[in-house]
């Protein structure tokens, strides 16, 4: 009972220390009270109780308690976000002893989040079947999912969430975003409604990451926003910055620049762009330089940069949305040999991760080029219609907005389509049409 | 002292001069941050009251924390542990903490205290006196203060408490003062004071409806440019009350409403508008003294004199300015 309200009081005291701007000093209390604990002197802690460790099983007694400590303050690093290096050292150097599912499960999220699948994967291949079913399927799903293979994650997953595995949550979330990466957008909708009263605690901002991923896959970008936001006010109420353990931000921003509202786009970009840079790891610098991209109405060096990183390491559906976007952009500017040379790498690509809504929007794109007239580049008149055509607003509510005749909005329509290589209204929704 | 080379460009001045002129927000903190890891600039005050200046105008408050909190344990120098506890004065200010805050302007309101940091104090204590419903003690410590009456900081503290203390139109007045002298010394930032948000108060009080929207768009329009979620949250709840001729435009409250609430979930963020925030005078002299060299209105060139921490200042991007579409 003194133990449970020692914990509490640590646990009091550091989301007080959080809301009051003393993130610094709320990891030193957690560090300590952890280091107290582990030398017997205190409440048994378990990280995360103090710390955002996601899905991680309950550690089992006190054994290796320096393990545990470092191990701790690798996810301390983690979860502020600087120190990578550190963080990963320490990972290594604990992953190399014999220790308790918990500290296993912390040591491979940090090298997870720190973008050395690699090192993760190995790990996990070695050694994940010695600490139980659960925490082989859980972590396998995620490994696999960063590492491009959606449908080995959603197998793992699937098999996790038929043994009804603990935390819940956390496997109903990764769950809907493998199925968003593989595709089955209808299967990732019908695994979150069902999975709806499984959050508590740490997982309701996995979960709602995830529902923000399957709106924005349905191109439902308000709603996702909203979720995304909500997502990113779990995380700084734990004291969570760094991208790589949920990128909302850049994934906010892609919701928000699809949904017009290009300032917002561009303040969530960039504070992850900054964040990714801090700590280092390239898919999360990736995520960000496609978002911002986007949040400045379409900046292909930015993209292509994008492209770049995303290809070092990245889920699937990342590296390919950044290249069908870049694609999409060239297209719009009317540079067509270059969007046909990322169109073709778009649909190798898809092939190859098995990813067919991304052959489908290769597909798409070669249409588009082969109807295209060589004269694609829009006018500044036709991008202001397209893009109010686009944010679904009628040709008689354009018209109002620009002080145009419905004709004239009419006619700069028909020569957008063209030019664009779409059919109407519905083509113009998929395609992308840049600010400047 | 070893200090870098001369052709070294100073971050923590590439970070100042962004900051004044509300641009390239990612820019800024990655020069402050740098800044921040030089050894060199981190034994120069003025180097890191220019990069913490930066972060938490930037709004990157858990990185100003953590390098105030680092500097505090170095104790090198008591002018750099004087912006430090400035530094997380204006953290737990901008976080809702206006106890801790007043605790440490405490500690920094003795005679000993460095000339440029006593006009930053005083702001911020008559700011905290007048949002804890003291806006006479506010007064009070505003007249017993004996420096220069037109500096822009004591204009703007002039202002907080003529505002407080019903007089809107004296109010107006001490904030366009206060901008037309933060604008003289290529201030255009409003995360560093948001004066024009302020006068727009003050506008709409005395019912100077024109002035009011054109002080809350130039507002608006500054703010998308910086990027600071805080300061364009605010400069929205001006849009909003100002923007529609039929009553209060909602959905730029909504907007403004996401943006404040996410700088500080569960904080309340009316309560955060009474807040500001404030550079340090180091920043806007380093970009006087830019100005004064290389021409009004031309940012400084690569042959800027020497920083104080030995290194020079670096030229200012010079971009177009790119308003937001909202």
């Amino acid at each position: 009972m003194a133990d449970d309200n020692v914990l509490g009081d640590v646990r009091r005291a550091r989301i007080e220390l959080i809301r009051n701007g003393r993130w610094k000093e709320a990891d030193l209390l957690a560090g300590e009270a952890v280091a107290r604990a582990l030398k017997g002197g205190g409440a048994e802690l378990e990280p995360a109780d103090l710390a955002y460790v996601p899905g991680c099983p309950e550690t089992a007694g006190r054994g290796l308690p320096d393990a545990r400590e470092c191990v701790f303050r690798a996810v301390q690093a983690t979860n502020r976000g600087a120190g990578r290096a550190e963080a990963v050292a320490a990972a290594r150097r604990v992953l190399v002893e014999k220790v308790d599912a918990g500290t296993f499960w912390q040591a491979v999220t940090v090298l997870v989040h720190a973008g050395e699948l690699a090192q993760a994967h190995r790990h996990w291949t070695c050694s994940a079947h010695k600490h139980g079913k659960d925490v082989h399927d859980l972590l396998g799903g995620r490994i696999m999912l960063l590492r491009g293979d959606p449908r080995a994650a959603v197998r793992l997953l699937d098999a996790a969430l038929g043994r009804d595995v603990r935390p819940r949550g956390v496997a109903v979330a990764w769950l809907v975003l493998a199925l968003v990466e593989a595709g089955e957008l209808v299967r990732a909708r019908a695994v979150a409604q069902a999975g709806r009263g499984d959050g508590d605690r740490q997982d309701s901002a996995e979960l709602r990451f995830a529902r923000g991923r399957l709106l924005l896959a349905e191109g439902q970008t308000a709603a996702a926003l909203e979720e995304l936001l909500d997502c990113g006010r779990l995380l700084a109420a734990r004291g969570v910055v760094n991208p790589a353990v949920l990128p909302w931000r850049s994934s906010a921003a892609l919701a928000a620049a699809a949904g017009g509202d290009l300032v917002l786009a561009r303040i969530c970009a960039d504070k992850d762009l900054v964040a990714a840079r801090r700590w280092g790891a390239p898919r999360e610098i990736g995520l960000a330089l496609h978002a911002s991209a986007l949040a400045r109405g379409g900046d292909d060096v930015l993209l292509e940069e994008a492209v770049t990183f995303l290809g070092r390491v990245s889920t699937a559906d990342e590296a390919l949305r950044a290249r069908h976007d870049l694609a999409q952009l060239l297209l719009a500017r009317g540079e067509v040999d270059r969007a046909r040379a990322h169109v073709r790498c778009l649909r190798e690509e898809a092939a190859s991760a098995c990813c067919p809504q991304w052959s489908g929007a290769a597909d798409e794109l070669t249409h588009r080029l082969l109807r295209n007239d060589g004269e694609s580049a829009l006018s500044g008149q036709q991008r202001r219609i397209a893009l109010l055509a686009r944010a679904g607003r009628s040709n008689r509510e354009i018209a109002a907005e620009l002080g145009l005749t419905l004709r004239t909005v009419e006619f700069h329509l028909t020569a957008v389509y063209r030019k664009m290589g779409v059919a109407g209204r519905p083509g113009l929704r998929r395609a992308f049409v840049p600010t400047a | 002292m070893n200090g870098p080379g001369p052709g070294h460009e100073c971050p923590a001045s590439t970070a100042a001069a962004l900051l004044v002129a509300g641009e390239s927000w990612t820019d800024a903190v990655e020069s402050a941050e740098q800044a921040l890891a030089d050894p060199a600039c981190r034994k120069t005050p003025s180097c890191v009251s220019r990069a913490l200046a930066t972060l938490v105008c930037a709004g990157e408050l858990v990185a100003a924390d953590a390098h105030s909190l680092a500097l505090l344990e170095d104790r090198s120098d008591d002018r750099v542990v004087e912006i430090a506890l400035l530094a997380r004065a204006c953290v737990a200010l901008r976080t809702g903490d206006l106890a801790r805050c007043a605790a440490l302007l405490d500690g920094l309101r003795h005679d000993g205290v460095t000339a440029e940091i006593r006009p930053v104090v005083l702001l911020w204590t008559v700011e905290d006196l007048v949002a804890r419903g003291e806006p006479r003690g506010a007064e009070t410590v505003l007249l017993a203060h004996d420096g220069d009456r037109s500096h822009p900081l004591l204009l703007a503290a002039s202002a907080v408490v003529e505002m407080a203390l019903g007089r809107p139109r004296d109010a107006l007045k001490a904030h366009l003062a206060c901008g037309r002298a933060l604008t003289s010394f290529g201030v255009l930032n409003p995360a560093v004071l948001p004066w024009r948000h302020r006068a727009f108060q003050a506008a709409s009080a005395c019912g100077d409806n024109d002035d009011a929207a054109r002080l809350a768009g130039e507002e608006h329009a500054a703010a998308a440019r910086w990027g600071e979620p805080r300061a364009l949250g605010l400069s929205l709840s001006a849009v909003a009350r100002a923007g529609a001729p039929d009553g209060e435009d909602l959905v730029a409250y909504e907007r403004s409403v996401r943006l404040l609430r996410w700088r500080r979930p569960g904080w309340n963020w009316r309560r955060s508008c009474a807040t500001t925030a404030i550079v340090s005078p180091c920043t806007a002299n380093t970009w006087q003294r830019g100005r004064s060299t290389h021409g009004h209105g031309r940012p400084p060139s690569t042959s800027a004199p020497p920083c104080s921490c030995g290194a020079r200042m670096r030229a200012v991007p010079h971009r177009p300015a790119t308003p937001g579409p909202c």
